[in-house]
């Protein structure tokens, strides 16, 4: 008869011990399955947020004061441009989409206005990604809403400010904000209108630093963009995106201490119904040795059985887990409504490989030492 | 033929040694019928399990149709056993989860030369044609160990060594399955019987009693 009929048959007959075995899986698939799907929703969320949250970091000259700065939002000094080059060139850093910023306030026909110069977003060596805002050609300019609508500016006409000539690219739609009252332009442009060739008067860039253990992001970056450019300050606006990623940050610890908990629990207990099932079973492993079947034959009946039961204990786990991560997930990791929790293929493959991987291992002591029976002591009458 | 060379087993326990077999020499013949009888403790297993190759004994030497059982390598060992020798137990050791015609084929694979499509006419013979689809907790006595002694015989092995087949059978059943070993024995089989009482005694060619490990008398 076939080692995968026998193992069938044995399961029918002693179905208690098989259900429990496939429970035990359950609990720890189940675990594994709802801190991996609400995991990664939180991973989501997170990217979401700290991409929404634009740039969060500026480096300024060392000699711009940096209550004026967050008064105003501009730096009221400057530093070379050569600066952005130098942090761009850099390896192994924390932080990404380098923008370089000319920004100064001024009078132009007499209305306040913020003249904003950008140069194209870079990126450092091998971290490549889309830019996060538009590109500016030179000899454009972009109005902001504010100004348009008090000057009567229209898409294509032709301005001068301070003597530099723009054509209008766009007239921006209204924002709310500070963006209102800007012309933007190229950097090069702004360098020309605000006299100040060759200079900037801030780096805006978005940290990576969502998930480093333990160190506190700002200090890292002080430390690493201090040693790069002695002559600047650096400054990181702190946000709710930030204090609900840190939160999440926390909860996910919790869980990945205890998972390798429920885990081990699981495991042993798996080992456990393993060692009753050999000890039930040694007079029939002693008959099947009596009979000449070998230790492979033996071992087969055994480790097969624990695969079965590490495969459907994957299947009810996975279902289980991602049902209590549908469920639960939002609440315990604090996700928005805009970050929705599903069912992860991926965790479903690991589970379905780890889960039958986990239950042999776990049975593998008593499985060799059921192989091992002397077949005269079990088949002994008493 | 089966032939014991001064065979002694001692097993060593935390308590102390147990002398179980000490220097027995014996002769069974192929044909013959013997009843291997002695008190509880005298041997008679231990005896059995030496003759079958799954106990090493401690000294002596212990051939099965002229060749030498514990010259073999293990898997050699348990093919030989496959194929020639056939057990049956007081306790029946039918596996619980197959049913009756899966008991008597699980003998057949071992072997590797298949009778399992002989299980049928095996099962009519020893009047267990109607229960072929019954659990081992679903027959009584007599009909587990028969379904035992069907599954000794798949393999026509030349040998049958029987231990304490009847200890938990009524004397009707127990004289039922003492003939079934009898018509092997009449078919050119060699039998060894260990049992307490005399069940065995109206069937055996040979008496062979056993005390402290040592042969007594003989019939
Ligand atoms: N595994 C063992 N370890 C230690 N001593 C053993 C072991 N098996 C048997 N013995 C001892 O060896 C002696 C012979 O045992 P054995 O089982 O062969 O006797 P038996 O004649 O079959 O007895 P019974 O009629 O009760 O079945 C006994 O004294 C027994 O206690
Ligand atoms: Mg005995």
């Amino acid at each position: 008869m076939s080692t995968v009929r026998m193992i069938f048959k044995e399961l029918w007959h002693r179905k208690i011990n098989f259900l429990l075995g496939v429970l035990a899986v359950t609990v720890a698939v189940a675990f594994f399955v709802a801190f991996q799907t609400a995991a990664r929703a939180s991973n989501r969320e997170t990217a979401r947020l700290m991409l929404s949250m634009g740039y969060n970091l500026h480096v300024i000259a060392w000699d711009a004061d940096v209550g004026d700065f967050l008064m105003t939002g501009v730096a009221n000094a400057t530093m070379p441009e050569s600066h952005l080059e130098t942090l761009a060139s850099q390896k192994n850093i924390s932080y990404n989409h380098l923008l370089a910023v000319l920004e100064k306030q001024m009078i132009w026909r007499d209305v306040p206005v913020l003249v904003t110069g950008l140069a194209p977003e870079v990126c450092p060596p091998g971290r490549k990604k889309p830019p996060m805002v538009f590109q500016i050609e030179p000899g454009t300019a972009y109005i902001g809403y504010q100004v348009a609508v008090r000057l009567g500016i229209e898409k294509g006409n032709k301005i001068e400010i301070d003597g530099t000539q723009l054509e209008v690219a766009r007239c921006l739609a209204e924002s709310g904000g500070v963006d209102d009252m800007r012309i933007q332009c190229h950097l090069a442009d702004a360098q020309q209108i605000l006299a100040c060739p060759g200079q900037i008067s801030e780096i805006q860039a978005v940290d990576c630093l969502c998930f480093v253990e333990g160190a506190d992001p700002l200090e890292m970056l002080r430390t690493e963009i201090g040693a790069i450019l002695p002559d600047t300050q650096v400054l990181q606006a702190k946000s709710m995106a930030d204090a609900r990623a840190r939160q999440r940050q926390m909860v996910f610890k919790t869980f990945a201490v205890m998972v390798p908990f429920v885990v081990i629990a699981c495991g042993v207990w798996v080992g456990v119904l393993a060692i009753m099932n050999v000890r039930e079973r040694q007079t029939e492993i002693g008959l099947l040795r009596a009979l000449g079947y070998g230790a492979a034959k033996i071992g087969g009946l055994f480790l097969g059985k624990a695969m079965l039961t590490g495969l459907l204990g994957a299947l009810v786990g996975f279902g289980a887990g991602a049902t209590l991560a549908l469920v639960f997930g939002p609440e315990i990791f604090r996700l928005t409504a805009r970050t929705t929790v599903r069912p992860e293929a991926v965790v479903l493959l690991q589970s379905l490989a780890a889960a039958p991987l986990f239950s042999i291992v776990a049975s593998f002591v008593p499985v060799m030492f059921a192989v091992s029976y002397d077949p005269a002591a079990t088949l002994r009458e008493e | 033929m089966i032939v014991l060379g001064d065979v002694s087993k001692t097993y060593r326990t935390r308590a102390g040694q147990v002398k179980a077999l000490d220097g027995i020499g014996l002769e069974i013949p192929a044909g013959e019928f013997v009843a291997v009888r002695g008190p509880s403790g005298s041997g008679k297993t231990t005896l059995l399990m030496v003759i079958a190759g799954m106990l090493r004994p401690s000294a002596g030497t212990v051939a099965v149709g002229g060749q030498d059982v514990f010259a073999m390598s293990q898997q050699e060992r348990a093919r030989f056993r496959a194929r020639n020798i056939g057990f049956v137990f007081q306790m029946f050791h039918l596996v619980p989860y197959l049913n009756i015609a899966e008991n008597v084929r699980l003998a057949a694979r071992a072997d590797g030369t298949d009778h399992s499509s002989e299980v049928p006419q095996l099962l009519d013979r020893l009047g267990l044609a109607g229960r072929a689809t019954h659990k081992p907790a679903e027959l009584s006595a007599g009909e587990k160990q028969r379904t035992a002694i069907a599954r000794a015989l798949l393999n026509r092995p030349k040998i049958i060594l029987a231990d304490e087949p009847t200890g938990n059978l009524d004397p009707e059943n127990a004289g039922t399955v003492m003939k079934h070993l009898a018509d092997f024995q009449q078919a050119g089989g060699t039998v060894v019987v260990a049992t307490h009482g005399p069940a065995a005694d109206d069937f055996a060619t040979r008496v062979v009693s056993l005390r402290d490990g040592r042969p007594d008398e003989m019939k």
